[in-house]
């Protein structure tokens, strides 16, 4: 059996011998309008431009984890304040349409950037 | 073989039977802009050890009125991209380099976005049968107001987090078949 990193050889190959195929596949997973943050999304830069107008700047780092995800598929009318804030700042294209948009923000993201941490004692 | 155990609410429309033929349900993407695509494509999604979201899921989406199918996958190593696990991440974060070094601006586009792109990409080329069958995620969970509650419970904004929730992602290349489920609730 491959290990995933065979599997991503493998990907990447692909990718590099059909250049035209990835343009196709790229253009069909655009038009799916997924949403959520980007991996450039997950950073202090995401959460800092906004955060200093809107949250203490000691929390930094909880609202990087937890924004902006609404708790398993459920938008909490509660963040309504935050995100009305959000909209005035428009700290970013993505934030800014989530929602100025039709749709409530998404609630779930692929946390990529999880950090662990073992203790061995 | 590994597994992973996972639940997965639904209706009941069906019945028991149908909800055994057929679950874990697939969600599908959609071609329209204001729908809520499934974040990492077309697939069977499952609430990895965690019966207790499973239950939230069905009490508020299907208005309590739901089974809960707890869900057994086999799979080997190289079937599960595993995005709650660091080396995974970066296996992950060289498809979206690869892209970006072919003109896409992956690293700004959602994770959901990459995934499809090369599911579409594998299947165009007809070499689908190389790619992982399995996609794991956390997903961070409460807004605002659990936000708060740290805050005021904690001097240091770090935590440890106790209640993880991971999704797993079922792709329609793992046999519904071959999932091992059975209903845990109603009993």
């Amino acid at each position: 059996m491959k290990t995933v990193k065979q599997t991503v050889d493998e990907l990447i190959a692909l990718m590099e011998a059909n250049p035209s195929a990835v343009d196709k596949a790229w253009a069909e997973a655009g038009e799916l309008g997924f949403d959520g943050p980007s991996l450039n999304d997950l950073t202090f830069d995401y959460v800092t431009p906004f955060l200093s107008t809107v949250m203490l700047s000691n929390v930094q780092v909880m609202a990087q984890i937890e924004f902006p995800t609404d708790g398993g598929g459920f938008f909490d009318p509660q963040m309504n304040s935050w995100f009305e804030t959000l909209k005035e700042s428009k700290p970013k294209e993505m934030i800014s349409k989530d929602v100025a948009g039709e749709n409530p923000p998404q609630s779930f993201y692929a946390y990529v950037h999880t950090p662990l941490m073992i203790c061995v004692s | 073989m590994r597994e992973i155990i996972g639940y997965h609410a639904c209706r009941k429309n069906g019945g028991e039977a149908f909800v055994l033929a057929n679950g874990p349900f697939l969600s599908k993407v959609q071609y329209k802009a204001n729908s809520r695509n499934p974040s990492l494509g077309s697939g069977r999604y499952i609430w990895d050890e965690n019966l207790p979201q499973a239950h939230k899921w069905g009490r508020i989406h299907y208005n309590d009125e739901y089974f809960v199918l707890k869900v057994t996958i086999s799979y080997e190593e190289g079937d599960l991209l595993d995005l709650c696990q660091r080396s995974d991440i970066a296996q992950y974060q060289r498809i979206v380099e690869q892209l970006v070094k072919m003109g896409k601006a992956a690293e700004d586009e959602p994770v959901g976005m990459v995934i499809e792109t090369a599911r579409r990409l594998v299947t165009a080329t007809g070499t689908n049968s190389f790619l992982w069958r399995l996609v794991r995620c956390e997903e961070r969970k409460p807004g605002i107001q659990r936000l708060w509650q740290r805050f005021r419970t904690f001097k240091n904004p770090g935590f440890f987090e106790m209640d993880p929730l991971v999704i797993v992602c079922v792709f329609l290349t793992y046999p519904l078949s071959s999932l091992h489920r059975e209903i845990v609730y109603p009993k």
